[in-house]
């Protein structure tokens, strides 16, 4: 084996450019395997957050006397950003046991499998963002303007940040296999924790703002939803921290694809 | 020039799989527990080898004695824990089997998986795609999923993919040990015209007849070590000689 001493970036590029047939075709039959056989097929990817969307939308609206007409397509334009982050990083747990037939018949490597996973929600979400933008064109065109078109770099920067939560949650799953259950019990808390189904100013309100000002989520949900809302843009500050975060969480997650790019296949 | 050059490898597997939080809480509360988690199992002890293009070299020996790893070793699945292993050359391999397949997939998405997972482009798998089909023989099966086929018909998709691509390396673990009379005939006389081009052979074997007919080299491999390296009529001979004199 070459020792290399490359740059790891760059032998994350190469290992996944090599495998770039590979991974499109796993990519097309995993979105095509996943509702196999259901009557509404890929839809399912749609009605679900937009069922879950209506369903707390219309409860609040009765509790809290809010319009469920504003209060719809925002959580609807929450939970698809949320569902795509929470949803890799847990499918991400298990992908390179999963994988294991390609791992171990052939020289494909693992650092690709995080990257399948993560591709794989993001299709869901953008077919779950267009369905957002058909409804929202519906019940509020006056609101539809160039706004909305930031939401690609916000996309951008949350695709940047769940990818590397993909790349540290599969390397960690696999030498420590009780992380994808208490990841699950902590992204379950982050749901409630993190202003998804409610408004920030709620925290505000009450002196929290401290919860989802630390929180990573709030800043990539913030710079997908709020575009995508049409009304307000998040400040220059909310794109600089998201930035950050993205990069730095993508730097963690190649470093440790690369470092563990020899031990993963003992451990499957 | 293709070759195959081991210098000092070995290769360590750590029966310790999982790190749960159990192990972890309890390992502190006795100075057993680390060494009873240490268990170790060297399955490469400190091997030197080369091989080079036009050597066809049969794989022998016990279950358990390193053959697979080996072969995985070489193809770069595995990386050894201390020493070197440098390949030249292309390798196609073929593995143990059942798994790497797509089983709701057909078999002619499976073909082209499987090219794919060799390392070929789309257009370079596609063109090879019917002649793949024909020689595996299985006809109209290509259009049926391929958790229907029987083991046998699975090694044949595996075995027509894997020696469709010329490679300058072959590498076949037990490669034909569920195929039929007629598809073992067939996939020898593959195996000889591919390694006619001086390319390099390594099979993993329990049939003595076939390292005899296919190959000119025959390593006995044991606990990992190297026990025996030369003809294929010698150490397939003492080798059976070993095996009878412990019954």
């Amino acid at each position: 084996m070459k020792t290399s001493k490359d740059n790891m970036f760059k032998i994350y590029c190469s290992e996944i450019y090599r495998n770039r047939y590979l991974l499109k075709v796993l990519v097309q039959r995993d979105i095509l395997m996943k509702y196999r056989r259901s009557a509404l097929g890929i839809l399912w990817s749609v009605l679900t957050p937009l069922g879950l969307a209506i369903v707390v939308g219309s409860v609040y609206a009765v509790l809290f006397g809010m319009s469920p007409k504003l209060l719809i397509p925002l959580i609807f334009a929450s939970i698809n950003p949320w569902g795509f982050m929470s949803g890799t990083a847990d499918a991400s747990t298990g992908c390179f046991l999963n994988a294991e037939g390609y791992i171990k018949q052939s020289s494909v490597g693992t650092m690709f499998f995080p990257l399948r996973t993560t591709l794989t929600s993001f299709v869901n979400l953008l077919y779950s963002t267009l369905t957002f933008f058909v409804i929202y064109l519906i019940i509020q065109p006056n609101l539809f303007g160039w706004k909305m078109l930031l939401c690609i770099p916000g996309l951008i920067i949350m695709f940047a940040f769940t990818l590397g939560l993909s790349n540290i949650t599969s390397v960690v799953n696999i030498f420590f296999r009780d992380f994808a259950p208490i990841q699950s019990l902590l992204l379950q808390g982050l749901f409630y924790a993190t202003p998804i189904i409610y408004d920030a100013s709620i925290l505000d309100e009450r002196g929290y703002s401290i919860f989802y000002k630390i929180n990573p989520f709030y800043y990539m949900i913030e710079v997908v939803r709020r575009p995508m809302l049409g009304e307000t843009l998040p400040g220059v500050e909310c794109y600089l921290i998201s930035i950050i975060l993205a990069f730095f969480v993508l730097t963690v997650g190649v470093f440790l694809q690369v470092k563990y790019r020899h031990k993963i296949v003992f451990q499957i | 020039m293709s070759k195959i050059d081991i210098k000092n490898a070995n290769l360590i597997f750590s029966t310790k799989k999982d790190r749960s939080l159990k192990n972890i809480l309890v390992a502190g509360k006795s100075g057993f527990t680390e060494l009873s988690n240490s268990g170790e199992v060297h399955a490469i002890n400190d091997m030197t080898l080369s091989i080079t293009e036009g050597e066809r070299v049969a794989i022998i020996g016990h279950n358990g004695a390193g053959k697979s790893t080996f072969l995985r070793m070489v193809s770069g699945i595995y990386t050894p824990t201390s020493g070197t292993v440098e390949v030249e050359g292309d390798i196609s391999g073929m593995y143990e089997f059942a798994t790497g397949f797509e089983m709701e997939q057909n078999g002619w998405d499976n073909i082209y998986i499987r090219g794919l997972m060799l390392g070929l482009t789309p257009g370079q798998i596609i063109p090879k795609m019917r002649e793949i089909a024909e020689f595996s023989e299985l006809g109209n099966y290509l259009n049926v999923p391929v958790k229907y086929y029987s083991s046998g018909m699975l090694i044949r998709l595996a075995f027509s993919v894997s020696t469709s691509i010329n490679p300058d390396i072959l590498l076949l673990d037990e490669a034909l040990s569920a195929g039929d009379a007629a598809f073992i005939g067939k996939a020898n006389q593959r195996m000889k015209d591919m390694v006619e081009n001086s390319k390099i052979l390594v099979l993993v074997t329990h049939s003595m007849g076939a390292a005899l007919e296919l190959c000119n080299r025959c390593i006995w491999l044991d606990k990992g070590t190297i026990m025996m390296d030369g003809a294929p009529a010698l150490v397939t001979s003492e080798y059976m000689r070993s095996v009878g004199s412990a019954i």
